[in-house]
């Protein structure tokens, strides 16, 4: 066995262990959110409710939906950096884009699931513990998902392009 | 050879590890229970479950997570003022508390 294919090898390993325990870490951190609530029974939901909840499902759609668009910017821009065989310094800035877009994706998967609970125990409350954490988790996630994008793109387009244009006037 | 199987074991346990979670447990909050409180001779008389005032006076039903909550019941007449007692709240159950002037039932 190389060298290379043994670096390879050990990579995979971290990165199943490291996925292993990060998938650990976000689902304690799920069961340990939902904190204490006490909501009193509603036969069904007034139309003041039916409005709140239909602007939070529209919400929860808009950040899915860009964060969707989000993980296709990322892989492109990777592809790109692959194929211009660029230095991958802010490489870490894309993986940690796309975890936290990936958390963001799930949290919003997990306020839909919560939205349910709350619809077929009959209360009404989206700033009850399991659907407020969530919620908060699913935004905040996709925000900082956003700005480490920001820095891979800003990065890969300004500063690795100077970088070349520097070098590329040093060599004439 | 040896160490291709190695990793293949090791991803199929990190892959367990990854869905065991989600098969197991789901990702949806856990089911909570209901508490009915009630009082006589009148209704109205203003809960609160554990220290919290609640906006619904009795006859009320509540949805909360299973645990032990501290109940009482008070109105302004005195005809209703039931002190604190603790009733058990199981997930998928219905618990009914009734204050009978000055005590639970």
């Amino acid at each position: 066995m190389t060298n290379a294919m043994k670096r390879a090898a050990a990579f995979r390993l971290v990165f199943y262990l490291g996925a292993t325990l990060f998938i650990l870490i976000v689902w304690q951190y799920q069961k340990h959110m939902t904190g204490n609530w006490i909501e009193p029974l509603i036969p069904s939901l007034s139309n003041e409710q039916g409005r709140e909840l239909d602007a939070l499902l529209e919400m929860n759609r808009l950040i899915t939906t860009l964060g969707t668009g989000l993980l296709a910017a990322i892989g492109f821009l990777m592809v790109n950096v692959r194929q211009a065989k660029r230095g991958t310094e802010a490489l870490w800035a894309a993986c940690g884009s796309a975890i936290c877009v990936g958390l963001s994706l799930f949290f919003g998967y997990v306020v839909y699931l919560g939205i349910i609970s709350m619809l077929q125990n009959q209360y009404f409350d989206l700033d009850v513990g399991p659907i407020l954490w969530a919620r908060q988790a699913h935004f905040y996630s996709f925000l900082l998902g956003v700005v480490l994008f920001g820095d891979f793109a800003f990065h890969n387009l300004y500063v690795e392009e100077a970088h070349e244009h520097k070098h590329g006037t040093a060599d004439h | 050879m040896s160490t291709n199987m190695a990793l293949l074991t090791i991803k199929m346990a990190a892959c367990w590890a990854l869905l065991y979670p989600t098969i197991v447990l789901f990702q949806s909050p856990g089911q909570p229970g209901r508490l009915v409180i009630k009082s006589t001779p009148e209704q109205g008389a203003a809960i609160t479950i554990n220290g919290q005032a609640m906006k619904l006076p009795t006859n009320a039903t509540f949805v909360m997570p299973p645990g032990k909550y501290s109940v009482t019941a008070k109105n302004p007449n005195g005809n209703v003022n039931c002190p604190s007692q603790d009733f058990p709240v199981s997930a998928g159950q219905q618990t009914t508390a009734t204050c009978s002037g000055t005590h639970w039932e």
